[in-house]
């Protein structure tokens, strides 16, 4: 290997992208980011950038940083869908669509693994952040400055899977990548590589994030929050925790071995010497099963908080809806197998994991059915949030009913991997998790920023998505009962064409409801001072809604002792005050480190994709390095002192 | 706010969740052992495991990470009793010993990427190497962890609450990396070949 | 950790710790090398039932589990995660190997396999 080989790895120009589509994203994306740049400059925020956010370690303004980068991610994922949905409607029948094959394996393999880890996730975290220390009477989480990499590690993944865009393409191979197609037989280029680093590298922040939190739960509860009297979104939150730390190191397994069998020329998955592709599948589908449960939970008790909340009444049946989270805890691990019902296990096998599937649906049906009665005899108020309780309930219905279609193996041989089953996880995805996080961020934005968000495009958003969704995926159901599998670009049958026509009417009027979201931020935004609010503008039930909006940086001024369920709404309704007493608070100081640290992991990766050894090496030496510095720093924290804390709440006063 | 409590509280936090974390190490190398149980029959034209495995090397590897874990906790008792200088001797004792492991570790791969015998070969292979080879990844950075945590005592009088909270929890990843040794030690090395 | 544990009940525990697993690996060692039993399914159960009871006694005597306060996270944790890791390694090595059975070498013998689970009326 001569030196400059050496330095340039695998680079050449030939990975600069071709194709007008990909040539227009390589282009805008830097251009969106230097204009971003430029008008810090313009407005010389750059410092008050650096401090109030990137070197943060209050889980708050993190959450904040999550959800706009997921935010910001969704409007790339949704750019990949018109294209699918243009492609689909047009190529019919030998009539050529607007994307070429290679580009449409890039785009729906992108589409799926954004929208999953960098909305889905990110949402998630993000709210997780926002609001569970509040809702547990915490001043923070466990371990605040593990908080911050684990972001910066997500951020860092979310530059490399837009960086292939640029130079090097994306993988081909479905968010999953299975070998022997991902293998280095049929995908020697970067792609793949570059889908195996970003998910290994946001995956390393999304377990530190389940520890993280999981700690949280277990030893920062307020004195008295027994965990019997959590709000059920904390035990959502504590589950999926514990999903998240079980399910994860499988993924990082099997891609670390992917990626060996890529770049040492290993055989774990290949056809040859001794190699089993479908070990891949098998492992995968280990950590997938457990990760769309890990998307819905948290969802479901953003629910919990909200139904109660707007139908001003305690939720329904706490003990068994803590009971089904756990349930659905356990069970979530034992039905992986029903992803590839049709790979060849056997009757006994199928049969197994097929009953485990339907008997899943027992306790979601139970929560859904305690979120019902706790509206039943409620005095409910239908602001936006319950909008998109009212849109989960019968979206998520009907995609749980298909699910349950599918546990049976039978049928499944009939509908894996047709418009069928793409229909289905849509469906629970978007009724499910989209939803609910959609729902979490109009609820808790008043609490975070002070301000609301205007409440008539929420509603029309809710409304719009709910009207796309049935659009663009009820007649994927047809389609697929009709034979359409998935993941074409084109078809010879042309009675399946006005299917994927209205499907993409459904797509555009989805469209409308993210531009309403995004119109809804803006608008809120510019009318902040005519929108501003209290501490409690929905006449909450948990403690969050017991601080000033925006919460301090410090959540509570006094650590409130806990002595019922719904504390909060106890102490309104028995017009008692907190029996918490004043003391010094310590806070952690902010700190760059995590932010280096993801710079660094994103060059590792950078180097393994590109066969830069010596980046590898060096960016190897640089997290060590950083991880050392941090470990020396025994001034990491400041203390605010009592007497000014009640400075603080007297000049609020 | 007590400040005692809150040394201990502290302490509680990191010592679970640093338990909590190796958990999900735990889980990492399970799905390595799954994949490598499941893949010893894929030989190819390679060996298969009792043509190059040698229990005798093994054993020695094995006795010399147990003395690793012993030590390891003999140095963090030191530390608890203030006992600073026979603490760092523990440590450097635990350092020596884990690099022994990690020398005769390395001579053994070197041996069989010598003969021919290297993870290119078979999918057995790929996925012994992998297993193993994630272990001493572990032991590296353990390693460098004791080293820095060597250093740091070194530098004070006394020993810190921090720096005895450290020390617990490098006893605690090296135990457990003793613990995955013999599991390792015993599918690998012992039912590979024997059974 | 118990503060109130004495240097030598700690220095105890971990004497007894390590000769303890010595035993185990002395066990294991002579059990294969000296050839106590011929059937490998025996030597596989004898060779995991000392690593775990090895386990067992390292858990107690170094890692000190048994003695926090209540609640006891850490052997809540430990036993939970090790049911899941049974679970998904039994579980996959389970499906991996009907998956591996049902892989015939050529379509004859695939065929006759098949026809046979029809007799059996699957």
């Amino acid at each position: 290997m001569n030196f400059f080989g050496g330095l340039l790895g695998r680079m050449s120009p030939e990975y600069f992208p071709s194709d007008p589509a990909t040539i227009g994203a390589a282009i805008s994306m830097p251009l969106a980011v230097l204009g971003i740049a430029g008008l810090l400059t313009y407005f010389k925020k750059w410092k008050w950038l650096w401090k109030e956010y990137i070197t943060t370690l209050d889980a708050k303004k993190i959450g904040v940083m999550y959800i706009v980068v997921a935010l910001v991610m969704l409007i790339r994922g949704f750019a990949d869908t018109l294209m699918i949905r243009a492609q689909t409607a047009i190529a019919a029948n030998g009539q050529q669509g607007p994307i070429d094959t290679d580009t449409f394996q890039q785009v729906f393999t992108a589409h799926g693994t954004i929208m999953i880890f960098f909305v889905a996730m990110g949402l998630m975290f993000g709210l997780i952040n926002v609001a569970l220390p509040l809702l547990i009477g915490a001043r923070d989480v466990a371990f605040p400055f593990l908080n911050s990499v684990s972001f910066w590690l997500f951020a860092a993944g979310m530059i490399l899977v837009n960086f292939a865009l640029i130079f090097g393409g994306f993988s081909a191979g479905g968010w999953l990548g299975y070998p022997p197609l991902t293998g280095l037989e049929y995908s020697p280029g970067p792609g793949v590589d570059y889908w195996i680093w970003t998910l290994q590298i946001a995956g390393v922040g999304s377990l530190l994030s389940g520890v993280n939190f999981f700690v949280t739960i277990i030893k920062c509860r307020a004195p008295g929050m027994t965990l019997m009297k959590m709000p059920i979104f904390a035990w959502s939150v504590l589950v999926t925790t514990i999903l998240i730390m079980l399910a994860f190191p499988v993924l990082t397994a099997t891609l670390a071995m992917l990626s060996l069998d890529r770049v040492m020329d290993m055989h774990f998955f290949t056809s040859t010497a001794g190699g089993n592709p479908m070990l891949y599948v098998n492992l995968i589908w280990a950590w997938g099963h457990p990760e769309v449960y890990i998307l819905v939970l948290p969802a479901f008790g953003i629910y919990s908080e909200i139904v109660a909340t707007f139908a001003r009444k305690a939720i329904f049946g706490y003990k068994t809806m803590v009971a089904a989270l756990i349930a659905i805890m356990f069970l979530s691990f034992i039905v992986w197998q029903h992803h590839f019902f049709t790979m060849g296990a056997g009757a006994n096998v199928n049969a197994f994991f097929g009953i485990m599937t339907a008997i899943i649906a027992v306790p979601t049906g139970v929560k859904i059915f305690n979120w019902l009665f706790t509206m039943y005899r409620g005095r409910i108020l239908f602001a936006s949030p319950m909008w998109w309780f009212m849109a989960f309930v019968v979206t998520f219905t009907i995609g749980g009913a298909t699910g349950v279609m599918m546990s049976v193996p039978a049928l499944d041989f009939q509908v894996h991997n047709t418009m069928f089953l793409v229909a289905h996880f849509h469906n629970v995805i978007i009724g499910g998790v989209l939803f609910g996080f959609l729902a979490g961020i109009t609820y808790w934005f008043p609490k975070i920023f002070g301000f609301m968000l205007h409440e008539g495009l929420g509603k029309a958003s809710a409304a719009l998505w709910q009207i796309g969704f049935i659009l663009a995926f009820i007649p994927l159901y047809a389609l697929g009962l009709m034979g359409a599998v998935r993941r074409i670009d084109s078809y010879s049958d042309p009675s399946w064409q006005p299917f994927f026509i209205v499907s993409a009417i459904g797509v555009v009027v989805i469209g409308a409801g993210i531009f309403a979201t995004v119109l809804q931020i803006a608008i809120s935004i510019k009318n902040r001072k005519k929108y501003s609010v209290g501490g409690d503008p929905w006449n909450g039930r948990t403690l969050e809604w017991s601080v000033p909006s925006p919460a301090p940086h410090y959540n509570f001024a006094i650590t409130p002792v806990v002595e019922h369920q719904d504390q909060w709404w106890y102490e309104k309704e028995h017009n008692e005050t907190n029996k918490g007493v004043l003391e010094d608070i310590e806070l952690p100081k902010n700190s760059s480190l995590g932010f280096f640290m993801a710079i660094a992991a994103g060059f590792f990766g950078f180097g393994v994709i590109w066969h830069l050894w010596w980046l590898v090496a060096i960016a190897f030496v640089a997290i060590v390095v950083l991880v050392i510095i941090r470990t020396m720093n025994d001034d990491s924290t400041f203390i605010i002192t009592k007497e000014e804390l009640a400075k603080e709440i007297g000049a609020r006063a | 706010m007590n400040s005692r409590t809150a040394v201990a509280e502290k302490r509680d936090k990191a010592e679970l969740g640093f338990w909590i974390y190796l958990m999900t190490d735990l889980m990492l190398f399970a799905a390595l052992f799954a994949t490598f149980y499941i893949l010893r029959i894929g030989i190819a034209d390679g060996p298969k495991a009792s043509e190059i495995f040698n229990i005798d090397y093994v054993m020695a590897q094995t006795l010399v990470l147990l003395a690793s874990s012993v030590t390891s906790g003999m140095a963090l008792v030191s530390a608890k009793f203030q006992m600073k200088k026979q603490a760092l001797v523990f440590l450097a004792a635990t350092i020596a010993l884990g690099l022994s492991f990690l020398v005769l570790e390395m001579n053994e791969f070197i041996l069989l990427v010598n003969e021919g015998h290297s993870w290119t070969t078979s999918a057995f292979l790929s996925s012994y190497f992998t297993l193993v080879g994630t272990h001493g990844l572990h032991i590296l950075i353990g390693l460098i962890w004791a080293v820095v945590l060597f250093v740091a005592i070194m530098r004070r009088d006394t020993i810190g609450d921090n720096h005895l909270r450290k020390l617990g929890l490098f006893t605690m990843f090296w135990h457990f990396l003793d613990l995955v040794w013999i599991f390792i030690f015993s599918v690998v090395y012992v039912i590979g070949v024997y059974a | 950790m118990n503060q109130q544990e004495s240097y030598n009940t700690a220095v105890k525990r971990y004497i007894i710790g390590g000769l303890g697993s010595v035993f185990f690996i002395l066990l294991t060692y002579m059990m294969v090398t000296r050839e106590w039993f011929a059937n490998p399914m025996s030597i596989a159960f004898f060779v995991l039932l000392f690593a775990f009871m090895q386990l067992i006694l390292q858990l107690v005597t170094f890692l000190h589990v048994q003695t926090e306060t209540k609640p006891r996270w850490k052997s809540i944790g430990f036993v939970s995660s090790t049911i899941m890791i049974l679970v998904v390694v039994g579980g996959s090595i389970w499906v991996m190997y009907n998956l591996n059975y049902r892989m015939h070498t050529s379509p004859e013998a695939m065929q006759e396999y098949m026809l046979q689970q029809n007799k059996k009326g699957f």
